[in-house]
């Protein structure tokens, strides 16, 4: 009898009896969003100053005239206090400023506004991909293994899936480039051209995390099936679908949703070596070609894009969480 | 001599709208050598009070007092008060050796030889072999665990010790090996033991003095006997009632169609906190007198009525 | 001499890794490619680097890069640098993670928490995210590259280390070592670090094949190892190039790439699993689904007779691996409106018969009868068939009301559903029949609580929900597997006046399961008494107090204190504990138990004999004398 004062039977201070667990766990949150998205900025206004020695210098080489070395300062902000550049890095950002390409001269905000549709694309697909895959493999391998039942077909997907997961995003998609469009010719090598030219990216973002995420699915269905209301179920002998998907897996979805929201973050990372096998125009490539030219505001912009993404599916995944079981903003309270 | 004094002791959990009382001010003292048993429902403080005493939850008001000092003043070294956890087999650690985790209690051990003598004394004392002190506790069974676990705490010479719950996840069939142990060694080394359950016949069994806590407050403190055979807080009464007893009436006759639901307890206001799952709710009363129940805090008066019960209802005044 | 003991211990756990196929797999892989990385380089480094112009095919297993340098031995050597650079990085995000990770344990509260802040905070970022950034700050190249993946990977120990510290923590042995007076450094490296150090070491290993594949990216984008060193990442992106003249340029170094990464994530998954005590599946078992016996079809069944068992066996793997057989031999019927208690101690076999006669047992648990007869047909035969019957005329209530409970369902649609599946209600219908029995368990404000969520509810009203459900059909039988044992004393006996009224209204049969005779005493007509998988004694509650024959019984209410326990005399106590069920000797299994075991006891097996009419014993030496009675009484 372990007396635990989260769960019901504590006694509540009286005029503090009306709170929502549900209101007070978004507001958190939106807290933990907006101090995440502070450090992001921050971080990206500082890699600059982080990088020893001058990034200008860095960039233009050592043996560059002073006078473009000082103009170029002069024109990143470098020459004046940290405060003052910090200030204007983040107001530059509140009106949609993200400072000028070194190397094209090109807005960086333009940049982004070509770049990003392309990796969002291939991002979003690769999601509903791999959810199509994940959810309805995963659940019909929990089915059919579950108790120690059909060793041959847990084996199978134990091992498939395994494979699947731990090949890298950049080597499945050299192996896809290889068979589907060296040798078989069934799909462009690279570019972004017509829809054909989606498939192999697509595949290689979303195979891997589908594996992943199936496994996650059959092992999340597994532990509800071990649940005791799953026993309930049983004992009012409702019929095996009834308990499968009214039953196990709406309470699996929790942890599959969890591990989803990680797989996208995973995903939006993964476009960056994906895009750079298939040469596709997305932000991914532009990030790597702008470190290997030291084209740092573009890198920082980049980086910047990228990390809101991330955090932006963060707090998705959270809020629905919340909205679908409302016991994990509880279980946070 | 070492007396435990828990003063106008309270203890909440949170902050702002997610703050809850556990505690709500108890005064409860256990003379020198004396077990006072505390027994209630889950959720009524006990075991919370029990930690505050051993500083594993920190107080909101109030204080804990060894002999009239401070008792949670102590920062180094073993502690006066001891502990025995609910659930012998998560209170060892699973990783090290039953003779290492008795030692780790000790204090003023000058060298192998004697640190060894002192675990073999120990674990004799809970009447288990001495030579088993290398193994690991997955080897023990539970109700061994939680002698173990008993021996670890007077290894560490202490005035007090407080047991939570000690038997409630053992077969009834060990339970006695653990109870005959403390009784004996609580007479043995004269401590002063404050001992947790949610079971009657344990409490009864153990403690010299009974106190019943509901939703963090004592309710009701007697002498044993007393408090058994004329039980003053309706609360008291109730939880006895519930008590199933061998060797009573059995079958369904039993059993009357007593099936009505008195389930939630009265959370904060004014008033009495038993006063919705109160039984002289149904008695007859005068009206205006029940107004009080809703009305005022029977914990004031308290200390002036018998068995300082905290009821507007009981009749007759505290002995002495 | 203890630390042999725990070594030894240890020992035999990882052991039972490297007996797995797939562990055994991972850690071959693994070792082949840590010797591999140490000599590759003294072996074949000179064919590496020579620069074969005019090579013929069949000099070059796998052919030669556009400078005519060996394939096979570029990748091999490449190991070196690969494994090198992966293991190192995973050393710095370990440490860094480790030390983050445990300072909340060791500083104050309020440093502590900006710790956890900050680390929640980074764990948000994707690796390759924070591995691009750290690769831009520390300049691109190897070291930049160690540096990058080495921070990207310490958020996430950190967050590992943190979470397994603070479950540790929570653990009472902790508590116990803090009232000891156990200081906090002491603390963190003698209770809690040993105790994560296992999950901490497994996920290094699997964070490690991510760390060579995160490694091997980078070079592959150029921004890793630079030329002329070379690792596979970087062979990788070179003869990504040339994938149309020579394939095998590109594939060599990535069959390494996956060959490493999975043998760090099998061996790390493998280690997790055997590690946690997840159990190794048992080899097929003495039975198959058909050996199940057929039922022998219901013959001249007393129209009272509610639920007939006869010879039941439970059958269900062990740990480690042998089968083994929980229930032995359990037979008794249940007549309408009679209620009967089954009580022993735990591990007894209670609930797995009460399982086996719902049918409610699962593969790989296997149940075998001679007779299991409810309502006078035979469950042994399909289980479909009995679908409506058993949905309908047989309740269920579990221990443990919240988890019995889908906690993300409305209660009142959980109630329902029974009746839409079983009597073809319409959802309005079903819903109605929902709230008209809360309405009969009592429940209060019955149609605002059929909206409500499990977890609304206090334990005593999660109990009448259940007992509400199995109210959904007309039950002709209860079963009701310690259905008190989480709630407090006073709810208790509400709910046992439920199952009370229930019995008188329905003319149900109730099955009672408890460790709690008093329980048992108080509710029932009769109670059967289990020992180690077998029903040892049966006789009416009246004569528990009076007449209990088997010595078993009569110390189980010996050793339960009551309000009437003389305070001057020791508890009676039951030595030792109820056998394993992979353990059960030949004769009584009680017998090691038992002040008046004889030779006999220990030998031959007590049948099940009726003693008076209502009474049945299983004992060579039942017991007569009623002075058990003056022990608990004064």
């Amino acid at each position: 009898m372990t007396t635990d004062f989260t769960k019901a039977g504590a006694i509540r201070l009286p005029n503090r009896r009306v709170h929502r667990p549900g209101t007070d766990f978004v507001i958190r949150r939106t807290t933990r969003f907006i101090g995440s998205l502070w450090v992001l900025v921050t971080a990206s206004f500082l890699m600059i100053h982080l990088i020893p020695g001058d990034p200008v210098r860095a960039a233009l080489g050592l043996d560059a005239p002073p006078d473009l070395v000082a103009s170029r300062r002069a024109q990143l902000g470098l020459d004046r206090p940290l405060w003052r550049q910090y200030v204007d890095y983040v107001t530059g950002l509140a009106h949609g400023d993200l400072g000028t390409s070194t190397l094209s001269r090109v807005p960086v905000s333009q940049i982004v506004q070509d770049r990003l549709p392309a990796t969002v694309e291939i991002a979003v697909l690769s999601f509903v991909v791999v959810m199509l895959i994940a959810i309805p493999v995963g659940l019909l391998a929990a089915v059919h293994t579950r108790g120690g039942r059909n060793r041959g077909l847990d084996l199978g997907f134990a091992a498939t899936t395994a494979f699947a997961a731990a090949i890298p995003e950049f080597l499945l998609a050299v192996g896809l480039v290889y068979v589907f469009a060296v040798e078989l010719q069934w799909f462009p090598v690279a570019g972004r051209q017509g829809p054909d030219s989606y498939v192999l990216p697509v595949l290689a973002l979303s195979l891997g995390s589908a594996g992943a995420l199936a496994r996650v699915v059959r092992v999340e269905i597994l532990a509800v099936l071990d649940q005791d209301y799953v026993r309930t179920a049983r004992a009012k002998r409702l019929p095996a679908r009834l308990i499968y998907l009214r039953h196990a897996l709406p309470n699996a979805l929790t942890g599959t949703l969890t591990l989803g929201g990680l797989l996208i973050m995973g995903l939006i990372a993964g476009t960056v070596l994906v895009e750079s096998v298939f040469a596709w125009p997305g932000l991914g490539t532009t990030i790597v070609q702008s470190i290997l030219q030291k084209d740092y505001p573009v890198v920082q912009a980049v980086v910047l894009v990228y990390g809101t993404g991330v955090l932006l599916v963060n707090l998705l995944v959270d809020l629905l969480l919340a909205i679908l079981d409302p016991r994990s903003a509880i279980r946070e309270a | 001599m070492s007396k435990l004094e828990f003063v106008d002791l309270g203890v909440t959990f949170g902050h702002g709208a997610r703050c809850t009382t556990a505690v709500a001010g108890v005064n409860l003292a256990i003379p020198s050598g004396k077990v006072v048993g505390l027994v209630g429902e889950s959720g009524s403080g006990k075991s919370t009070l029990a930690k505050s005493a051993v500083g594993l939850v920190p107080l909101s008001t109030g204080s804990v007092l060894l002999d009239g000092r401070n008792a949670l003043g102590v920062v180094k070294g073993p502690r006066p008060i001891q502990m025995v956890f609910q659930d012998p087999s998560s209170s060892l650690d699973p990783r090290m050796p039953i003779g290492e985790s008795v030692a780790e209690s000790m204090t003023g051990v000058r060298g192998r030889a004697e640190r060894q003598a002192r675990v073999s004394d120990s674990l004799a004392l809970v009447g288990i072999n001495p030579s088993r002190a290398v193994e690991l506790p997955r080897t023990f069974s539970g109700g061994q665990k939680q002698r173990i676990a008993l021996a670890r705490a007077l290894a560490a010479n202490p005035a007090v010790i407080i047991a939570d719950e000690i038997t409630s996840a053992l077969d009834v069939s060990v339970q006695g090996s653990v109870l005959n142990v403390l009784r004996e060694v609580q007479r043995r080394l004269g401590l002063t033991m404050l001992f947790i359950s949610h079971d009657f016949a344990v409490i009864r069994y153990v403690s010299d003095v009974i106190a019943v806590m509901y939703q963090g407050q004592i309710v009701e403190v007697a002498d044993t006997e007393l408090l058994l055979s004329a039980p003053q807080h309706p609360y008291t009464q109730t939880l006895l009632a519930s008590v199933p007893r061998l060797g009573g009436q059995h079958g369904s006759s039993a059993l009357a169609a007593d099936t009505q639901f008195i389930d939630a307890p009265t959370t904060g206001e004014a008033g009495c906190a038993f006063r919705t799952r109160c039984p002289l709710d149904a008695a007859p009363q005068p009206a205006g007198d029940r107004r009080l129940c809703l009305e005022e805090d029977p914990q004031l008066l308290a200390s002036s009525r018998r068995h300082r019960a905290a009821c507007h209802f009981v009749t007759g005044v505290a002995a002495s | 001499m203890t630390n042999r003991i725990r070594a030894s211990a240890t020992g035999r756990r990882w052991m039972a890794v490297f007996r797995t196929p797939v562990g055994a797999t991972g850690a071959f892989l693994i070792l082949v490619f840590l010797l591999l990385a140490l000599v590759a380089p003294l072996v074949w480094g000179e064919d590496a680097a020579r620069i074969d112009v005019d090579g013929g095919p069949g000099r070059h297993l796998l052919g030669t890069d556009s400078l005519g340098r060996d394939i096979l031995a570029r990748v091999l050597v490449a190991s070196r640098l690969s494994i090198g650079l992966t293991l190192l990085s995973t050393a710095i995000g370990l440490t860094i993670g480790i030390l983050l990770g445990a300072a909340p344990s060791v500083l104050g509260r309020h440093a502590g928490r900006a710790v956890t802040a900050s680390i929640n905070i980074a764990v948000a970022f994707p690796g390759l995210l924070v591995v691009l950034f750290f690769a831009v700050v520390f300049g691109v190249g190897m070291r930049g590259a160690v540096l990058a993946i080495g921070l990207a990977m310490a958020p996430s120990f950190a967050r590992l280390t943190q979470t397994l510290a603070a479950s540790v923590e929570g653990r009472e042995y902790v508590a116990a070592a803090r009232v000891a007076g156990v200081g906090r450094f002491r603390l963190l490296f003698r209770h809690i670090l040993p105790n994560i150090a296992e999950p901490l070491v497994i996920n290094a290993t699997i964070a490690a094949g991510g760390a060579l594949l995160t490694f091997s990216g980078l070079s592959f984008l150029g921004i890793g190892v630079q030329a002329p060193s070379y690792d596979w990442g970087r062979l990788l992106g070179e003869g990504l190039n040339r994938i149309y003249i020579d394939p095998a340029a590109a594939l060599a170094p990535g069959v390494a790439v996956v060959a490493a990464g999975l043998g760090f994530s099998m061996f790390g998954e493998v280690a997790a699993k055997v590690l946690s005590g997840e159990q190794l599946r048992p080899g097929e078992g003495p039975l198959t689904a058909s050996s199940i016996a057929a039922g022998v079809a219901a013959e001249s069944t007393d129209d009272d007779d509610v639920l007939v068992v006869e010879g039941l066996q439970v059958y269900a793997p062990s740990g480690q691996g042998e089968w083994v057989m929980p229930v032995r031999d359990v037979s008794f019927h249940l007549k309408r409106g009679e209620t009967v208690g089954l009580v022993g101690e735990s591990g007894c076999g209670k609930s797995l018969t009460a399982m086996a006669i719902a049918r409610l047992t699962e593969a790989p648990v296997r149940v075998r009868a001679d007779r299991l007869d409810f309502l006078g047909e035979s469950l042994l035969v399909s289980r479909r068939a009995h679908r409506k019957l058993l949905g309908t005329s047989l309740a269920m209530v579990f221990q443990d009301p919240m988890a019995s409970l889908n906690p993300s369902k409305r209660v009142g649609r959980q109630l329902a559903e029974v009746s839409e599946v079983h009597n073809d209600l319409n959802r309005r219908d079903a819903m109605e029949r929902a709230v008209d029995r809360l309405t009969a368990v009592h429940m209060p404000r019955a149609r605002q609580s059929a909206r409500q969520y499990p977890h609304e509810f206090s334990g005593g009203m999660r109990q009448r929900a259940m007992i509400g459900m199995g109210l959904m059909g007309s039950p002709r039988l209860v079963i009701a597997d310690e259905p008190t044992t989480a709630l407090d004393v006073t709810v208790q006996q509400q709910i046992l006046s439920l199952f009370e009224e229930v019995r008188s209204t329905q003319d149900s049969a109730v099955l009672l399961i408890s460790h709690d005779l008093a329980v048992v005493e108080q509710v029932c007509d009769r109670i059967l008494v289990m020992y180690a998988g077998r029903i040892v004694e049966e006789l009416l509650s009246a004569d528990v107090g009076t007449s209990a024959r088997h010595p078993y019984t009569r110390a189980l209410l010996a050793s339960a204190p009551h309000l009437e326990t003389d305070r001057d005399l020791p508890l009676v106590v039951i030595e030792g504990s109820p056998p394993d069920p992979g353990l059960v000797s030949r004769g009584c299994a009680f017998a090691e138990r038992c002040e008046f075991a004889t030779d006999r006891c220990r030998h031959d097996l007590p049948e099940l004999v009726p003693t008076a009419s209502d009474h049945r014993v299983a004992c060579w030496h039942p017991q007569t004398d009623p002075t058990y009675l003056s022990r608990r009484t004064t």
